[in-house]
């Protein structure tokens, strides 16, 4: 066992350094002068050439890697281009806005995924568990940006009880981060319920077909404690996982939220950031984000071989 | 009794689920359709400028005209030609790209193996949107070639998974055995053995990720970075209809919901199509 956590974290590792090594040349392969963008075109030459230096531009790219790489490790993240300041200050500035929006999104998509799943695989073969399926299928293809600027219109171009766009944080008063943050919350969950009522529904169904649920009923159990205390325990293990792993989607999807209803998150900082060639900035998030996931799957990864010892035996 | 409300649950549960497959059926038939006959079926061209701004539903302009004047409907015919052929393109990039890394990572035990399938989870660690963007940037124009390759570079890892597993599955079983010992070369087992096995799971994957690259390009357009304006994407179509929101909200809305009902579409048909190719693969795909 403690061979294969050694195993299972060697891999880890290697996986987050080939994403930082993927990050860091497609960043510095992407054609456009990060500088020359933020001086601009009627910058002379000299000025360009002299800030590439100041910011180690110029140096090899290998050293500059290196260079990143090992800030990573003691704090010191880089400046960033466009904003001339540590990108690590930057990225802090930011990240309580996506927090505030994704965090709550994350918390309903789970409860309402896990509810709805739950309920489809009870009620199997049923008009509720065919209408739940609908709505999830409904859920997963709708567009982001669609369903946010239809909410606008209804909301707040039509009915007026809602503001079109901005940003209040939960210190701005309760009710107004709830006004302005309702919007994005539900545009942000909803591709998530639906992953997470497919992934509940699949392993309610397998747990539910399982002896151990058979032999609870047959010992006249009553339902209810069958489906509460033996069934939805088992089957949450995996849904559990599942919703950690969201963690990606969330800030995949805050690209757009962001842009829909104007919020200064990650999502707008990566957005620009990836358009003004802002390389420590994309490449600090998106090593960051890559670390929550490979660490997530590094848990579930270990908790299964802890159930199924046939696990332990996988390669590398 | 018994039997014969089991039948009429049976009916009810086939017939319920068979409704929205025929209907989405129809819609990705006549989606294709359109697709392909967009030119025969729009009176202008989608970058035509054909009469006043902001014009209402009418008879000669289905859904009114734009911001400059171009007819909605038009555009949003051709439209589903550039989403169709932007889906399709990315998918077979996907499946090809994904299907060789598999494979060869199945085939090659040690350190081959290794380094392709911690890139491919590397990969996936990455926020798909995110990825394409920067991927996007590595071209000058988004035309729908190079839009068509960031997608399917995107969704190459997952290829590369199920492959990879389905290999790792079938290296066991006596006829590859067999086959070593009779002495076929590598490739003969690659291509006769292993890859003719993975068609099933292939296929089903192709029709499930049709829906998902749409919706990926409408995504990628909407944000500035897919198929370069005024070529109509039903994506950039949205976010310019978004600055007139107040005024106009039918020319975000419009494309949008196409969108929506294109990706549902799709996503049922590709259930459908799971369902009976391959019904093992049902909750993990």
């Amino acid at each position: 066992m403690v061979k294969f956590i050694i195993k299972r974290i060697l891999i880890s590792l290697v996986i987050v350094f080939m994403v930082s090594v993927f990050a860091f040349f497609l960043m510095h392969i992407l054609p456009g002068d990060p500088v020359r963008i933020v001086l601009g075109d009627e910058a002379s030459v000299e000025d360009v050439n002299a800030l590439r230096e100041e910011l180690h531009l110029n140096d090899p790219l290998i050293s500059q890697y290196f260079k990143w790489i090992s800030g990573i490790f003691t704090g010191d993240y880089g400046t960033s281009i466009t904003y001339m300041r540590p990108a690590g200050e930057i990225i802090s500035e930011r990240l309580p806005k996506t927090v505030s929006i994704g965090l709550p999104a994350l918390i309903i998509a789970s409860v309402v995924g896990i509810v709805f799943g739950t309920v489809s695989a009870v009620r199997r073969g049923s008009k509720l568990d065919s209408a739940l399926t609908l709505l999830s299928t409904l859920s997963l293809g709708t567009p982001t940006f669609w369903i946010g600027i239809l909410l606008i219109y209804v909301f707040a171009v039509e009915l007026r009880i809602l503001p079109m766009k901005g940003y209040m944080g939960p210190s701005d008063g309760l009710l107004q981060y709830f006004k302005y943050s309702i919007l994005p919350v539900f545009c942000l969950s909803l591709n998530m319920v639906a992953g997470i009522t497919r992934q509940t529904r699949t392993n309610m169904l397998d747990v539910i077909n399982q002896d151990y649920i058979r032999t609870a009923r047959a010992n006249g159990i009553s339902e209810k404690k069958v489906i509460f205390k033996h069934a939805l325990k088992n089957a949450l293990i995996p849904v559990i996982t599942q919703i950690a792993l969201q963690v990606r989607v969330v800030i995949g999807g805050s690209v757009i939220v962001e842009q829909i209803f104007n919020i200064n998150g990650i999502g707008m900082l990566l957005r620009e950031s990836i358009f003004n060639r802002d390389y420590m900035i994309v490449q600090t998030s998106v090593f960051f984000i890559s670390l929550v996931t490979v660490f997530c799957n590094l848990v579930v990864d270990i908790l299964y071989g802890f159930v199924n010892p046939q696990i332990r035996k996988s390669g590398w | 009794m018994i039997d014969k409300m089991k039948l009429k649950k049976n009916l009810r549960v086939l017939f319920g689920r068979g409704v929205l497959s025929v209907i989405c059926g129809i819609y990705v038939v006549l989606f294709i359709f359109i697709a392909i006959f967009a030119p025969l079926l729009s009176r202008y061209t989608p970058t035509e400028f054909c009469g006043s701004k902001f014009l209402s539903p009418c008879a000669e302009f289905l859904f009114g005209t734009d911001a400059l004047g171009r007819d909605v409907f038009s555009r949003i015919m051709y439209g589903a030609r550039i989403s169709f052929v932007a889906s399709l393109l990315s998918s077979a990039i996907g499946l090809v790209m994904g299907t060789t890394l598999g494979l060869i990572a199945g085939y090659f035990k040690g350190f081959v193996s290794m380094v392709i399938m911690r890139f491919t989870d590397a990969i996936l660690s990455i926020p798909a949107l995110i990825l394409s963007m920067v991927l996007a940037l590595l071209f000058k124009e988004g035309g729908i070639l190079s839009v068509g390759f960031v997608i399917g570079f995107t969704l190459m890892s997952s290829y590369t998974r199920v492959v990879y597993g389905l290999v790792l599955g079938m290296k066991e079983n006596d006829y590859i055995v067999a086959a070593k010992l009779v002495g076929q070369s590598k490739t003969a087992i690659i291509f006769k053995h292993f890859l003719p096995n993975c068609f099933p799971s292939l296929i089903v994957m192709f029709t499930m990720t049709l829906g998902n690259a749409i919706s990926l390009e409408s995504s990628l357009s909407f944000l500035g970075v897919g198929i370069t304006p005024p070529t109509p994407a039903w994506g950039s179509m949205v976010s310019e209809g978004y600055k007139y929101l107040v005024m106009k909200p039918s020319l975000a809305i419009l494309p949008g919901l196409f969108v929506l009902l294109t990706v549902v579409a799709f996503n049922v048909v590709g259930d459908g199509v799971r369902d009976v190719l391959d019904p093992r693969l049902k909750g993990k795909l």
